[in-house]
């Protein structure tokens, strides 16, 4: 357990240190958010629908930057390499990791949902909807981007194959999580919940076996 | 105790064989210098040891993990934006050491007056000189795998260097290091020519 906390409080003393500079995504997120609207016929009618879609792309593209140096950089410091030859199961550095991922980059972009919401005039139980799916959908896209950043690791454009990874993955996400806030497919919940159940445990799993490769 | 037993040990990058039917045994207060010229496979042999590399030929004895055996390989796996002293305490955590155990480092090795530093604003030696101070915080009874860890020393860090190691193989410990140092390094140490 001391290890595990060690390495979300590894994340946190670094992101400190960087003073905060992970909150650089959230700005990517409103910035996105923001600059939408301005790009398109504001007829007040399409704009709630516009606003969903937006919302849920601004989050995952600010996710997929703030994921980039997810492990590339213990790895090029060699920090990786003490992560993984700790008394610690590889499962559970992912799992650390992701977890300060949520908290630095995901909590903040959550909360800032209902500032944007208000700029798509989005009605107040799609904005509950919406952050209620965005965090029953968190594990899972978190997973898929620790899966991306796992096997871009040592590429030469990691970013850029990152994003071609996890992008495509995260489209039944996308379609559920997007459905559910609009409250258009009600049963959008339960596919998110079984989608939870079957890919959770196995894309950490396959990031794990990937990371010990890329180690050896 | 033994820490490692490599029997037979060959490895090759495609047709290039690196080196061929190496035997290598570690036992407590052991102390084993790899030496060779450049690209003969000091490194190689040496990730062999920790389990870092995957075995092509030959037998090897499971990999310890971390804090019974610790590697020192050129990256000094210390990050950069954080002090010395949450570096060592991040590797206590994770070794599960005591909670003073960077406070007794620190003193030790004499640490004080970087002690809040972050490890970017020190020069490659004094990190260096961190990160070999990071392996005397587990009691000594540990392997050290080190790979040419005079590397930015100067030569009163490296005199502390080779006392340390002395010291580590006279408490029960046992050293597996890469050097081109051609002098004595620790008395009685044995040598394997690559």
């Amino acid at each position: 357990m001391r290890p595990f906390i060690a390495i979300i409080r590894h994340d946190w003393l670094v992101a400190r240190a960087r003073g905060f500079s992970s909150l650089l995504s959230l700005m990517f997120f409103i910035t996105i958010a923001a600059l939408f609207p301005l790009s398109s016929d504001l007829n007040p009618q399409l704009l709630p629908k516009m606003g969903v879609s937006v919302l849920w792309m601004a989050m995952l593209l600010s996710l997929l930057l703030a994921s980039d140096r997810l492990f590339a950089e213990p790895a090029r410091h060699g920090t990786l390499d003490l992560w993984l030859k700790a008394d610690i199961l590889t499962e559970f550095v992912i799992v650390a990791k992701l977890i300060a991922l949520f908290v630095l980059h995901l909590a903040p972009l959550l909360l800032t949902v209902p500032l944007v919401a208000l700029w798509y005039h989005l009605p107040v139980p799609i904005i509950g909807n919406t952050m209620a799916a965005l965090l029953l959908t968190s594990p899972t896209l978190l997973a898929v981007v620790a899966f991306g950043a796992c096997l871009s690791l040592h590429a030469r454009r990691s970013a850029a194959i990152n994003a071609l990874i996890t992008l495509p993955l995260t489209s039944p996400l996308i379609i559920f999580g997007a459905s559910s806030s609009m409250n258009v497919q009600h049963d959008g919940f339960l596919w998110l919940t079984v989608l939870l159940c079957l890919l959770l445990a196995p894309l950490i799993w396959m990031s794990a076996r990937i990371l010990e490769d890329h180690h050896q | 105790m033994t820490f490692v037993r490599l029997q037979n040990i060959s490895y090759r990058f495609g047709s290039h064989t690196l080196f061929q039917r190496v035997s290598l045994t570690l036992d407590a207060s052991d102390c084993v210098i790899v030496r060779g010229a450049n690209g003969s496979g000091k490194s190689t042999l040496l990730r062999l040891a920790y389990g870092l590399l995957p075995l092509q030929q030959g037998h090897r004895t499971p990999p310890m993990r971390a804090p019974h055996a610790l590697f020192l390989a050129h990256e000094d796996a210390l990050t950069p934006a954080l002090s010395v002293e949450h570096n060592l305490n991040h590797r206590s955590d994770l070794w599960n050491l005591s909670r003073d155990a960077a406070r007794h480092c620190i003193t030790q090795c004499q640490l004080h007056s970087w002690r809040h530093t972050p490890i970017d604003r020190l020069s490659a030696g004094q990190r260096q000189k961190v990160a070999i101070a990071s392996l005397t915080m587990p009691p000594p009874q540990t392997l050290w795998i080190l790979d040419e860890p005079e590397h930015h020393l100067d030569h009163h860090h490296t005199q502390w260097l080779y006392r340390l190691l002395a010291s580590h193989c006279a408490d029960g410990g046992a050293v597996l290091m890469a050097s081109h140092h051609d002098g004595m390094i620790v008395p009685d140490a044995m040598e394997l020519h690559l």
